[in-house]
């Protein structure tokens, strides 16, 4: 069913944070928020990228509609690069690029009425011809989303989490974008209300055959939605795997013990639990070998030094990036 | 072991607001009993946290009113109590940890200073004592370098860490109840393994009562004997865990757990949702509050107040359809 074309290719894409020293005298630090991410995505797919806060996800997303610029590596859309552009081949850009953000409450703008919100891409894309042309559209994506009509003109703050999350999913995708970045689009919301706004992202995405790169931290809801699935760890991709492979065979020690950690899915499930000594170590300043080194319970000498890069493992292009697993491809 | 620790009463706790008054918490009654672990599971607004937060009476004064109803603590009648008794009675019997562990500690103290303070207003201790007694606290709870720690402010710790240090203040005094209003929920899952691990622990060294409220079904499998599920202010279903899982019989969870995605499973079917959304809390109170989004409804749904009905021994549900001869079956009908 999916369509191998690539749509968006990223190439060892990287971006930096500075950040201040604690106190003024102090040089100024880099955090390395994304470190040499490469990821072909097919057009078609639901990629999932999932991991822990702080670990560059959001950042990924980000970097991919414009938000942030990148500080090394590349972006391509179709081919063409674009972050080297001028503004107006930009501007076309961002019809093929949308996004959903995480809170409902915030990427609303208050004085807007929900149909104004719906409107101001088509308005400002110019998608539209004529005040009725746009009034119909906006109509259809109401029904689309499952809104009620009648609800219009009311404002963000009289919607529930649920309804302003639709009206969010309608805002992307009013004009016809082929890619949409979903930035946790649910964490916000309520188990019965999650799982309607997941079957409308899925329903959406069969009808127009759309892309999704889909950020959570829930690795079931992710699983749910996704056909492949990448696993970020400190701002780099420590595995990239089908959908049904991460439960089955899963390979890095990172998602294994991500695997562990997630609550059993009933009282008598006796889950082995593979700890993750200590914390997640600070993205800022240099750092020697893999990330993982600290907190790995198999690492080995060379991860101290090396970094590991990702690498083919297996069938159905299941890659991860272990020196565990290097053997098997030498 | 049975011997009841807690027992609330048909709890009635009201917010009066300008818009009318909301039935926040309407009429919850539930045992826990010493060293077990109960669990409060329901979506937000559904009456969880205002529970938790009558038990030990720390409602926002002027606005939430705990209406009826009576909480006995190992025989003392917590609504009967003054504000002196109160003092010593929360902390000392019963201690509470929230969900936020960076909002929890102040963050103008270090760690050491806010823990000795703590360990002062209850005993009679030196500094130095004091400080020990932290310092040991902290490495009950796994943290390494617990020296370097007491030195630190909270900004400079991470979730995990800050909760593992409100987890040890709050076993300080050895408590005989802990409430832990959604201790986990803003950890990642990493860490929030390794936090609800301390508190079964914790739970088993000191045989502590643990009332956890949370919204994650998979917490309760993990940690608790007992669960009550909550809708709309009201105890829908209260039961043992693994019978909640096995043969639960409210529609309301059957909507809930259906609509987990579940990590082992191969389907591409769609989730199962529970239609519409939960109602206005100042309109409840005249029907069952589930009638609206319910499958099953009829007319007797929408007219009278469900009850809640001991169906087998120890399973409480409140459903007039379940009540009727036969009953209902989960999946009898197709959600439309």
């Amino acid at each position: 069913m999916i369509d191998n074309s690539i749509i968006l290719q990223i190439k060892n894409l990287s971006k930096d944070f500075e950040v201040k020293g604690k106190d003024l005298r102090r040089k100024k630090s880099v955090l390395h928020a994304l470190k040499d991410i490469s990821l072909d995505i097919r057009e078609g797919e639901v990629l999932g990228i999932i991991g822990e806060s702080g670990c560059g996800k959001s950042t990924l997303g980000r970097c991919i509609v414009g938000l942030h610029k990148p500080t090394g590596g590349d972006i391509l859309f179709e081919g063409k690069s674009i972050l080297s552009v001028s503004s107006k081949e930009r501007f076309e850009l961002c019809k093929n690029i949308q996004m959903v953000f995480q809170d409902p409450y915030s990427s609303l703008d208050p004085r807007h009425t929900a149909a104004d919100s719906v409107a101001e891409p088509m308005i400002v894309h110019k998608t539209v011809k004529g005040r009725q042309e746009l009034e119909n559209k906006v109509l259809e994506l109401f029904h689309q989303v499952g809104l009620d009509i009648q609800h219009m003109n009311r404002y963000p703050h009289e919607f529930s989490g649920g309804q302003r999350q639709r009206l969010n999913v309608a805002r992307a995708i009013s004009i016809q974008p082929k890619v949409v970045v979903c930035d946790e689009p649910v964490s916000a919301l309520d188990v019965s209300i999650q799982a309607q706004v997941i079957n409308l992202l899925k329903g959406l995405q069969k009808k127009y055959h759309l892309t999704y790169i889909f950020i959570s931290h829930d690795l079931s809801v992710v699983k749910y939605v996704s056909d492949r699935i990448a696993i970020m760890y400190l701002g780099q991709i420590v595995e990239l795997c089908n959908g049904r492979d991460i439960y089955k065979n899963p390979l890095h020690p990172y998602t294994k013990a991500l695997l562990s950690a997630i609550p059993p899915e009933s009282p008598d499930e006796n889950k082995e639990r593979i700890t993750l000594e200590g914390e997640i170590s600070s993205p800022i300043g240099d750092r020697e070998g893999c990330p993982l080194a600290g907190r790995c319970p198999q690492c080995l000498e060379r991860c101290k030094k090396e970094v590991p890069s990702l690498l083919q493992c297996g069938e159905d292009g299941h890659k991860v990036a272990c020196f565990l697993y290097d053997k098997g491809i030498v | 072991m049975s011997e009841a620790l807690l027992t609330v009463k048909d709890l009635k706790t009201y917010f009066y607001t300008s818009g009318g008054v909301s039935k926040a918490v309407d009429g919850v009654s539930f045992q826990i009993n010493r060293g077990e672990i109960m669990g409060i599971v329901g979506e937000s607004g559904s009456g969880k946290s205002v529970t938790s937060s009558s038990i030990i009476r720390l409602l926002p004064s002027g606005a939430g009113k705990i209406v009826s109803g009576s909480i006995d603590f190992d025989g003392t009648d917590v609504l009967a109590l003054n504000k002196k008794e109160l003092l010593s009675f929360r902390g000392k019997e019963v201690s509470m940890i929230f969900q936020n562990p960076m909002t929890s500690l102040s963050p103008v103290f270090k760690v050491g200073h806010q823990m000795t303070e703590l360990i002062r207003t209850r005993q009679k201790a030196d500094r130095q004592t004091a400080y020990r007694m932290a310092e040991e606290a902290l490495m009950k709870v796994g943290i390494t370098d617990a020296r370097r720690r007491l030195d630190s402010y909270p900004y400079e710790l991470s979730g995990g860490m800050c909760q593992r240090v409100i987890i040890a203040m709050s076993i300080l005094s050895s408590p005989k109840m802990i409430i832990a209003d959604e201790p986990t929920t803003a950890l990642d899952v990493t860490i929030q393994a390794q936090v609800l691990d301390l508190l079964k622990e914790m739970q088993n060294i000191y045989q502590t009562a643990i009332l956890l409220i949370t919204h994650n079904l998979g917490v309760v499998w993990k940690m608790c004997d007992s669960v009550m599920v909550m809708y709309a202010g009201k105890t829908v279903e209260y039961t043992s865990c693994s019978n909640l899982y096995h043969n639960p019989l409210h529609p309301y969870t059957w909507g809930l757990l259906d609509s987990m995605p579940r990590l082992g499973s191969e389907s591409e079917e769609e989730l199962s949702t529970i239609q519409g959304t939960p109602p206005d809390l100042r309109l409840t109170g005249t029907c069952c509050n589930f009638s609206n989004r319910c499958p099953y409804a009829n007319e007797i749904c929408k007219s009278v107040v469900p009850e809640l009905k001991e169906l087998e021994p120890g399973h409480f549900v409140a459903c007039h359809r379940q009540c009727e001869a036969g009953g209902l079956k989960r999946g009898g009908v197709d959600q439309a």
